[in-house]
């Protein structure tokens, strides 16, 4: 089980997929402020990140690609979510490994985590 | 006897020199009988000529006008018979008398100098009612052989006809342009070559130019540039080839701002079918485009914020219904709370699928929906999607039947949208039959064909065709049965058309529908 950070701005998705990743035995830090990503990864040493590709004023795939470039962060895997399907090779290209988009099925996200996790294991 | 026979002699010669004369003269006689007959003939003719014409034909003579000829032809116009000659004009006619006809007459007859008018309006009263005739005329000095003035011809033509005909051509054109000028349309009329020959009001009051400014200008001036390529290029074609234009453009205003116009132009043809001239129509859709682009960023933002709370209902949901068959022997076995959230999960599939549609229909009009090809097998693809709706609806039953295999290349995502548009239609529109028959077949050597038969309600014909619009919805009062947006179809056809393929319908009323979908095949297995 890992310890996986949520990077959205809408708070009733974050708790939403706070409380799913928690049954599932994960330990989940909910996050509304995406400039913080990296001290929130440091701080509570973060496996994995599920990071909104629309947060107010911000736009996730930058985000993203900042933390690709940074070397302290740089190797926790993204995996980024968005109401619009038609996004994901942005993400991708942004240097997300995964993407999935809204409303998404519990048992793919969930799927898609473990597979995450199984290819890119913390050190 | 000598002097006596001299004399006879005399009278003999004498006798026949008168024979002689008397010969001379019968000849004489005859040559003028000749004459006269000849004369007579000529009279004849002429009168012949005069009374048989068309036009009107009279002659007045002396300063009173009297009438000594008169052509049956001006006497029908004068409502008069034969009884008119010896009548002077003015008696006859005492109409005439107000309207300046004496005074032509008197000037003509005493100057001897010929009057001519075109389409002159004269009143006469006819059966008693006084009626305006037009007539091209000429009064004609006649003269004796002397060389003095004895009378007045009167020549003329009823152009009453052509006269009214033009007047109304006239003010037809009159109010055309009044009413080309009052309408909100900018019109212009231009030769073959697009020069402009006319432009009206409304032309004017946009550009604030003068209509000397806006014929000499070329009116491309007006184009914005991002427009005006496209637009050379089709205007080109058109000058060339006569075919119609019709495209939307900004066009400059006398503020320099641009607004959008819908502009259409058609060609005037000739009788031999060479183009004669342009008339051009531009409409301002300003605020339609306006108007548009808001509804449209408006129905993205509705569908994508209504994604968030439905996104978090869902994920509850799935989690209560995950938690209970984790936890089902701890949880109060009275009540069975797993049927509700199926029935909650069930009903907020159907809302996402409402927004997606919401979502896509306003991607297909701004034509962003992009397609993302990938080869696979479509009848494993048809398989899963059968197993996931069966999955959420125990009650459908669908069977499949293979009857090809193959693999397409297209968007899978898009063609699975299509088979469950499909598989839910047929089970929405059969109230009373759950059964839903699958076949996949070979349509030819290129296209494969996946079609989807229900036992339900069916279509009429004449709604057939109206199925695939946007909006369209099964009228009458079925209406509140089967919920939807009436979307589905027409983003089914949109999806299947980018995909070169075709959509075919057979239904009969009351007794179900088949509908069919083909795609290229990529490579059969």
């Amino acid at each position: 089980m890992a310890k996986i950070l949520i990077v959205d701005d809408d708070q009733t998705i974050g708790f939403m997929l706070r409380d799913i990743l928690e049954f599932n035995g994960h330990t989940v830090t909910v996050s509304q402020q995406p400039r913080k990503t990296k001290e929130n990864i440091l701080e509570n040493d973060i496996e994995l990140i599920l990071l909104d590709k629309l947060i107010s004023g911000v736009d996730g795939t930058d985000v993203c690609a900042q933390l690709k470039q940074d070397e302290a962060v740089k190797d926790v895997p993204i995996l980024m979510m968005s109401a619009l399907h038609n996004v994901g090779e942005i993400c991708k290209s942004a240097g997300a490994v995964d993407f999935i988009s809204k409303p998404f099925d519990m048992d793919t996200l969930v799927a898609k985590i473990d597979d995450i996790l199984e290819k890119y294991p913390s050190n | 006897m000598m002097k006596q026979d001299l004399r006879i002699k005399e009278l003999e010669q004498e006798l026949a020199k008168r024979e002689e004369e008397i010969e001379q003269l019968k000849n004489r006689n005859y040559a003028l009988a000749d004459s006269i007959s000849g004369l007579k003939d000529e009279v004849y003719k002429y009168e012949e000529l005069v009374h048989s014409s068309k036009s009107l034909i009279a002659i007045f003579m002396g300063e009173d006008h009297v009438i000594d000829i008169a052509n049956e032809s001006i006497r029908e116009v004068w409502g008069k018979g034969h009884d008119v000659i010896g009548k002077p004009l003015l008696e006859l006619l005492p109409e005439l008398k107000s309207q300046g006809i004496k005074e032509l007459l008197d000037q003509v007859y005493q100057t001897g100098i010929a009057y001519h008018a075109d389409e002159l309006p004269i009143e006469l009263v006819i059966d008693g009612k006084p009626e305006i005739r037009y007539f091209d005329f000429t009064y004609q000095p006649q003269k004796n052989i002397d060389g003095e003035i004895i009378g007045v011809a009167d020549i003329a033509t009823d152009v009453t006809k052509q006269t009214l005909l033009n007047k109304k051509i006239k003010k037809n054109g009159k109010e055309f342009r009044e009413l080309v000028n009052f309408m909100p349309h900018k019109i212009t009329h231009s030769d073959p070559e697009g020069n402009t020959l006319y432009c009206n009001q409304s032309w004017l009051d946009y550009t604030g130019k003068t209509e000397e400014q806006f014929i000499e200008e070329p009116w491309t001036s007006l184009i914005h540039p991002e427009d005006k390529a496209e637009t050379e290029k089709m205007v080109g074609k058109s000058l060339g080839d006569g075919s119609e234009i019709d495209l939307e453009v900004r066009l400059l205003d006398y503020n320099g701002e641009y607004k959008w116009h819908l502009c259409r132009a058609t060609c005037v043809k000739d009788e031999e079918g060479n183009i004669s001239s342009w008339i051009s129509s531009s409409t301002e859709i300003q605020k339609l485009k306006e108007e548009e682009e808001l509804k449209e960023g408006f129905l993205k933002l509705v569908s994508h914020e209504l994604k968030t709370p439905v996104t978090s209902i869902k994920g509850y949901v799935q989690l209560l219904l995950s938690i209970l068959s984790k936890e089902s022997s701890e949880v109060n076995k009275s009540v069975s709370v797993k049927p509700y959230l199926n029935r909650i999960e069930t009903q907020v599939e159907r809302l996402i699928r409402l927004i997606s549609e919401m979502l896509d229909l306003s991607r297909i009009e701004q034509n962003e929906l992009k397609l993302k090809p990938e080869t696979f097998n479509i009848n494993q693809h048809v398989e899963e999607i059968i197993e996931d709706i069966t999955f959420s609806n125990k009650e459908i039953q669908i069977k499949l039947d293979n009857h090809f295999e193959c693999d397409v290349s297209a968007d899978k995502d898009r063609i699975g949208q299509v088979i469950i548009n499909f598989i839910t239609n047929a089970y929405k529109y059969s109230p009373e039959d759950n059964r839903v028959d699958v076949k996949i077949w070979k349509c030819d050597d290129e296209f494969v064909a996946i079609t989807v038969l229900d036992h339900g309600i069916g279509i009429n014909q004449n709604e057939i065709h109206q199925i695939f619009k946007k909006f369209y919805r099964v009228p009458g009062d079925r209406d509140e049965t089967y919920a939807g947006f009436g979307i589905g179809l027409f983003l089914s056809n949109n999806i299947i058309e980018r995909h070169n393929g075709k959509i075919n319908v057979k239904s009969e009323f009351g007794k179900g529908s088949e509908f069919t979908f083909t795609l290229p095949i990529k490579q059969t297995n």
